[in-house]
């Protein structure tokens, strides 16, 4: 038959791809419906912010502001808070993060302090209230002198309060042995109450904000606009050299059959060719005789 | 049947009758007016979700709809306007039935494969659209489906991108179609440069589509694999690079914008000679432009990411690109409007689109340099100011010009001709809606508006308000030259061979043309402009009629 090799060629592509069923589609269980999940669940880790919209912040947590003072989060939200998770040694994307918020804010239509407090979250339980108050210090002289100080807080905390709000936020963050962290670029606005009411995504920018502002000032939990989602992290190609390498040899293979092919035609267009001459000759040869 | 019968009456393959005609036909001419039905059905449906946006947004809060069904809804115009309306429309339709009979051939070189292309762009359609009712429901993506929110959304990305495949797909065949036709069955005695412009244009667009079109198709197929076996691609957290898909999907995206606009220029480059009574200006100019325009426009996909996180250097070279690819697009412009400079014009309804495209898309040009130059994107970014920009392009471009090929070319596919008067006032009030609609957003932008919101702050809402009134005019205009052209049907009117004048060959054929296309064998001009025997004959009809009087 010659569609043989179909068969086992499509044997071959079932048994490759067992090892994947056991993965569904993200965010699904085995029956298709929506799966309750915590954040950091190894079966889900292709979702990094999974928005909470409408629950709550754990407000009885206790933090330290940039000035060393312990603070909870509920003495300190009490209007319209836009909280920024990121860590103060950050050598990528967090230092953007922070510029573009203060540039989001010196643009906004509300007034901070009066409409809107931040929060700049530390997850990295390592950094300290000195590290906080640096990094307030490079922040501060981007915005207008008549920016009110202590309408902005540098937080950082330890690992169990640290998890605790951002568990709470859906905000997946992970260390790597560098000692850097991947997190993605998200701010999150949060109502007088502590409710959350919105995800900011990309590079915030003011209309984004004000909208969320505007948002958290009435309570009511929104539906996020699903721009890209940023990431901080040091790319690591080592991890689908594998894949990539597969693939490498994939397509060598096919170029290898598909030569093969193309010679083999080749050869019997030839061979074919030459047969015809031949029987041609035979043909010229015994007329010839013939005559 | 006679030799000058219709395609209408002599179908391909013969034998067959009603629908079956039509639904296995290989005949280019019949593809073409499937594709026409079939793309102007979805134009239509995507229309209306367009103005159910702008009723939600004339006022601020929610009014008709609430935030899901208005991302969805976002996703499904956006994604039937790029795919199935902007980017098959002047290809598949006007493509399929004029390059043929532009070159001097009775068909495309692969007929089967034309019909085939027709029914992957069906099922594409058709798969798209499903997704909307199916499983969790439209995806919320927008058009780009940019990861990671489309590997983690639970709404039906699958199908949607499966479609977008398929879609993909058969534009690649069409494509590649068109390039064997053009290689290989040009008349005899057709040189390289006695083709026509609008098939240059095509010709050039192909190129763009087989090969550009199949890294789309990659990309997509990522999103399906990485949705379905998580192998981390897209994922940091696995070692993979998230940026990687916006390259990979802008370096498909952004030449497609070429792929609309190309054929729509060559749509423009054959109505301003034909209606200024001369040759055009800079042939070899516009023939070099499209090639141009085809390579410089698949080199400048990144500036869409400005703000994604690339160094420097790279913003400055996809910025420098960028401003490229405005040299080829101006050289254009200039020799359409050199054409008409000291040319007999005469004013027709497809001029009249053809100089509303001009306009439109010079602004939606110019502000794209705005888009394009890092400093004023980073202000501007994702603000209605790009949606402003774009559907100057893409719509005041490609659309007008789509509006402008069916004017022209409609008494050649039907035979019959249309009510000017009717055309004019459908042609003014689209370009005016289109203008009110679209100018408030770029105010809007600059003001700080960021799009896909289905609510805003209340300072937008007078610039909303304009543009929801500027798109009911935009609206009423288009649903009028439809009207006056489907009305054309039946007050039959019949067309002659050559209403406008024209010099390339398919104005050498009957209207509608025979079945082969050429009743005799065509003749080629040295040169496809030539306008003198036009000119001679008009003068003739004016002598003979003043000796008369």
């Amino acid at each position: 038959m010659r569609q043989g090799w179909l068969f086992p060629a499509l044997f071959i592509l079932l048994l490759l791809t067992c090892p994947f069923q056991a993965s569904a589609e993200p965010g699904k269980g085995a029956e298709g419906t929506k799966k309750e999940y915590k954040v950091g669940d190894p079966e889900l880790d292709v979702i990094w912010v999974d928005e909470q919209n409408g629950k709550y912040l754990p407000l009885d947590r206790t933090f330290q502001d940039e000035t060393g003072n312990s603070v909870q989060l509920k003495d300190i939200i009490d209007k319209p808070t836009l909280l920024l998770p990121v860590y103060f040694h950050c050598p990528n994307s967090c230092t953007l993060n922070l510029s573009h918020l203060t540039d989001a804010v010196n643009r906004s239509n509300f007034s901070p302090g009066k409409d809107f407090n931040l929060i700049a979250l530390s997850f990295n339980d390592g950094d300290t209230p000195a590290k906080a108050k640096a990094a307030k210090e490079n922040y501060l002289p981007l915005l207008p002198k008549s920016f009110p100080q202590e309408s902005w807080r540098f937080l950082t905390g330890s690992k169990e309060d640290i998890l605790a709000l951002t568990n709470a936020i859906g905000y997946r963050f992970e260390q790597r042995n560098d000692g850097t962290f991947i997190h993605p670029s998200a701010v999150v606005a949060v109502a007088a109450d502590g409710m959350i009411i919105k995800y900011v995504y990309g590079n915030f920018i003011s209309g984004d904000v004000d909208m969320a502002i505007s948002e958290a000032q009435q309570g009511i939990p929104a539906l996020s606009v699903r721009r890209f989602l940023d990431y901080c992290f040091n790319y690591a190609p080592e991890k689908t050299r594998a894949f990539f390498t597969n693939i490498k040899l994939f397509v060598v293979l096919g170029f290898v059959c598909a030569g093969g092919l193309f010679f083999l035609w080749l050869r019997r267009k030839d061979k074919k060719k030459w047969e015809e001459e031949e029987a041609v000759h035979d043909e010229h040869h015994q007329t010839g005789n013939k005559v | 049947m006679t030799a000058t019968e219709s395609f209408y009456h002599t179908p391909s393959p013969p034998g067959l009758k009603g629908i079956w005609a039509w639904l296995l036909t290989q005949d280019h001419k019949r593809i073409g007016l499937m594709y026409l039905w079939a793309v102007g059905l979805w134009f239509c449906i995507a229309l209306c979700c367009g103005l159910l946006m702008r009723v939600e947004l004339m006022s601020a809060g929610r009014t008709i709809m609430g935030p899901e069904v208005y991302n969805s809804l976002f996703t499904l115009h956006g994604v039937i306007m790029i795919f199935l309306f902007v980017i098959p429309a002047v290809p598949s339709i006007f493509g399929n039935f004029f390059l043929p009979i532009q070159i001097g051939a009775d068909d495309v070189f692969f007929p089967k494969l034309n019909l085939l292309s027709w029914y992957l762009f069906m099922l594409g359609a058709f798969l798209a659209v499903a997704s909307l009712f199916l499983g969790e429901g439209f995806p919320d993506t927008g058009w780009t489906f940019y990861v990671p929110f489309s590997l983690t959304t639970d709404k039906n990305v699958s199908l949607t991108v499966t479609a977008a495949f398929i879609l993909g797909m058969s534009s690649m065949l069409t494509g590649l179609n068109f390039i064997t036709t053009v290689h290989r069955m040009r008349t005899k005695g057709m040189g390289w440069m006695q083709m026509p412009l609008f098939t240059w244009s095509l010709y050039a667009t192909s190129w763009v589509q087989i090969l550009a079109t199949p890294v789309l198709s990659i990309t997509l197929l990522m999103v399906i694999f990485e949705r379905v076996f998580a192998i981390g691609l897209f994922d940091p957290g696995k070692g993979g690079d998230p940026i990687l898909y916006q390259h990979l999907f802008w370096m498909y995206s952004h030449p497609a914008v070429y792929i609309m606009i190309l054929p729509a220029m060559g749509v423009i480059s054959e109505i301003i000679p034909v209606f200024s009574r001369k040759a055009v200006f800079g042939y070899k100019g516009i023939v070099l432009s499209s090639m141009g325009i085809a390579v410089a426009g698949s080199l400048v996909w990144a500036h869409h990411m400005y703000t994604s996180g690339m160094s420097d250097v790279a913003v400055f070279v996809f910025s420098l690109l960028t401003f490229l690819v405005a040299i080829p697009t101006a050289v254009k412009v200039f020799s359409w409007i050199a054409t008409m400079y000291k040319g007999a014009i005469e004013m027709t309804p497809p001029l009249y689109l053809a100089l509303i495209f001009i306009y439109l898309f010079c602004v939606g040009g110019l502000t794209g340099l705005v888009l394009g130059s890092a400093g004023t994107d980073i202000h501007l970014h994702d603000t209605h100011f790009v949606v402003a920009h774009f559907h100057f392009t893409m719509f005041g471009g490609t659309g007008f010009a789509f509006f402008a090929a069916l004017h022209y070319w409609w008494p050649k596919m039907f035979g019959i001709m249309y009510n000017f008067k009717k055309a004019y006032i459908g042609a003014t009030l689209a370009a005016v809606g289109f203008i009110f609609h679209y100018v408030p957003m770029f105010i809007l932008g600059m003001q700080g508006m960021p799009r896909r919101y289905y609510d805003y702050l209340p300072k937008f809402e007078r610039g909303n308000f304009l543009a929801g009134f500027g798109g009911f005019l935009l609206v009423i205009g288009i649903i009028l030259m439809f009207y006056n052209l489907l009305m054309s049907f039946r007050k039959r009117q019949v067309a002659p061979q050559d209403p406008w004048g024209g010099t390339t060959l398919e104005w050498s054929v009957p209207s509608p043309p025979p079945l082969h296309n050429f009743v005799e064998e065509p003749k080629v001009k040295a040169y496809p402009y030539d306008f003198s025997e036009v000119i001679a004959q008009a003068q003739n009809d004016q002598a003979h009629q003043e000796s008369e009087k």
